[in-house]
């Protein structure tokens, strides 16, 4: 059984894509990130054209996050205000990534630099993660904080009551900015980078950490799709209901899982994932390519 | 003088009432629908002798049957080593280059071509016409990486499957048609070759579309994309909200 889709141009195995959906879905649920640096990749290996895969990625996000969103909301773990900052960054990084990836489509640039960031993203986040986690499993116990830092003495100070935070406004909003930018480029949320950046840039507590930037990643993405829809028609709305239909499911069991794990042990499964996919991009960039020439039809 | 009409006639068969050739597909339209996974198309048709001549003149007449696909406009990029890093520095752009191109024949093309007639069947001599007269070497590089390529990824078919012939005037052949397909014309032509010239064709027309629902959206997507967009937007937060409604009443 096969269903063809229709941007995309090519017909797909839909339980192959519903699998990949859940098997994202699943890490959502467990590590509350949206899974879209594991996904995007595997939509590129199964074929889907690269464009296709980022901006459809964009919307299955869009599910994905609104639900756990709204899970933490009614329990009361996401800083609404927080979120909003963030957001607003969001939304100007992610029409600035948008314009980037039109412009890097133009001069057949695109695919070298979604893999470029993806080595400098995943690598940098991977390592802090995982040295972090270590560190914190051989210490048997939550870190001490320092409680300020240079991110502290900035302007434009807000109080964020969820969070118990008086900070500036100047780093959430930097740091939605640059996920925005993330999130067009390379089809990806950003949760990844948000929230480390939350927990280890912002000192914010870290029960409100996944709400929050679930928060601002569903608007981000929302806007990420409309914008690549309007800009690059290369929203592929079938592509996108199969897989929501597969994280659905996924996030479910994902959630289950993830309440038995310790969370040292969780940040270290995940910085080891993220580690593991910026090796294999990086090794995919640097080896010699079995086929140096590619093909692109065009009008 | 008889006898010389004769001796004309031996020499130039094909001079008095030249062989024709008609063909007719399974299908002049491929619907492109949701559950599309490619398809096949069946050419047959018939060999008709010219006047006064029989069946068995037909019999050292070769056939080749060709499916060219909408023509469109190929970007090929290279990749060199900078910095340690594979990037793509040159590219090339031909336009007018068939998306799909399919041969099948009653013999290998190249003892039934000869070379100087100037039909460019084969799979290469056709790909080489659009690349044009005055070609570069490194022109030459990156037309030899399409032709691989899409021999590769199956939109260049040489030699499809045999034609086969009947009673030395009934002949058919068959075509995959791949389900990444690009929509468009598709011309099927049978050509019938005496010596390696082409002295009779014909061509048929098929069709390639999306339908239904699948047309639909991919209209609706290149027409008025932020509505579409925001028709994928509604469509994705109902599922997040549905799912998260759900997960609520389970607990």
């Amino acid at each position: 059984m096969t269903v063809y889709l229709p941007i995309a141009g090519m017909p797909v195995d839909p339980f192959l894509i519903i699998a990949l959906g859940a098997l994202v879905g699943a890490m959502s649920g467990l590590f509350g990130v949206g899974g879209g640096f594991i996904l995007t990749p595997l939509l590129f290996f199964i074929g889907i054209p690269p464009g296709v895969a980022v901006s459809t990625q964009a919307a299955q996000i869009v599910a994905s996050s609104l639900s756990g969103a709204i899970a933490h909301w009614r329990r009361r773990t996401l800083d609404l205000r927080m979120g909003v900052y963030l957001l607003v960054g969001g939304l100007i990084g992610s029409s600035l990534g948008v314009q980037v990836y039109a412009r890097l489509s133009a001069i057949g640039q695109v695919d070298l630099m979604v893999q470029l960031f993806y080595v400098v993203f995943l690598g940098l986040i991977g390592g802090m993660m995982f040295i972090e986690s270590l560190a914190a499993i051989r210490r048997q116990g939550p870190a001490r904080r320092k409680r300020h830092t240079s991110v502290h003495r900035l302007p434009l100070k807000v109080r964020f009551r969820t969070s118990g935070l008086y900070i500036s406004a100047i780093p959430p909003f930097a740091i939605g900015l640059l996920c925005g930018v993330l999130a067009a480029v390379m089809g990806v949320g950003g949760g990844f980078i948000m929230l480390p950046a939350m927990i280890y840039l912002l000192k914010m507590p870290t029960k409100v950490v996944v709400g929050t930037s679930l928060f601002q990643i569903t608007f981000t993405a929302a806007f990420t799709t409309v914008m690549h829809a309007g800009t690059n028609q290369s929203v592929d709305v079938v592509l996108a209901m199969l897989l929501i239909l597969g994280g659905v499911v996924g996030a479910q069991i994902g959630t289950r899982l993830g309440t038995s794990w310790r969370p040292e042990y969780m940040r270290m499964a995940l910085a080891s994932l993220v580690l593991l996919v910026c090796v294999k991009v990086a090794l995919d960039i640097t080896l010699p390519p079995t086929e140096p020439y590619s093909v692109e039809f065009t009008g | 003088m008889i006898r010389l009409l004769i001796l004309w006639l031996a020499l130039w068969p094909a001079a008095v009432g030249a062989q024709t050739v008609t063909m007719r597909l399974s299908q002049n339209f491929v619907p492109i629908d949701a559950s599309f996974a490619g398809g096949e198309i069946l050419a047959f048709g018939a060999l008709i002798p010219g006047a006064g001549q029989t069946a068995r003149d037909l019999a050292d007449i070769d056939i080749v049957v060709t499916v060219a696909g909408p023509p469109r406009t190929v970007t090929v990029r290279h990749k060199t080593r900078a910095l340690g890093i594979w990037v793509n520095t040159g590219s090339t752009t031909i336009a007018q280059v068939p998306s799909f191109y399919a041969t099948a024949e009653t013999a290998p093309l190249r003892r039934i071509l000869n070379w100087t007639d100037g039909h460019l069947l084969s799979v290469n001599d056709r790909l080489r016409a659009s690349l044009g007269p005055g070609a570069t070497r490194e022109d030459v590089s990156y037309f030899a990486a399409l032709l691989r390529i899409g021999r590769e990824k199956g939109f260049y078919v040489d030699s499809a499957t045999p034609v086969d012939v009947q009673d030395d005037t009934l002949f058919r052949t068959r075509f995959t048609l791949p389900g990444d397909l690009p929509p468009g014309g598709y011309v099927v032509t049978a050509y019938l070759l005496r010596g390696g010239t082409v002295i009779a064709s014909q061509s048929q027309l098929i069709n390639v579309d999306q339908i239904g629902l699948s047309l639909v959206l991919r209209r609706m997507a290149m027409a008025n994309g932020w509505f579409y967009g925001g028709m994928t937007l509604i469509l994705a937060l109902g599922a997040g909200w549905a799912a998260a409604a759900i997960t609520a009443r389970g607990r």
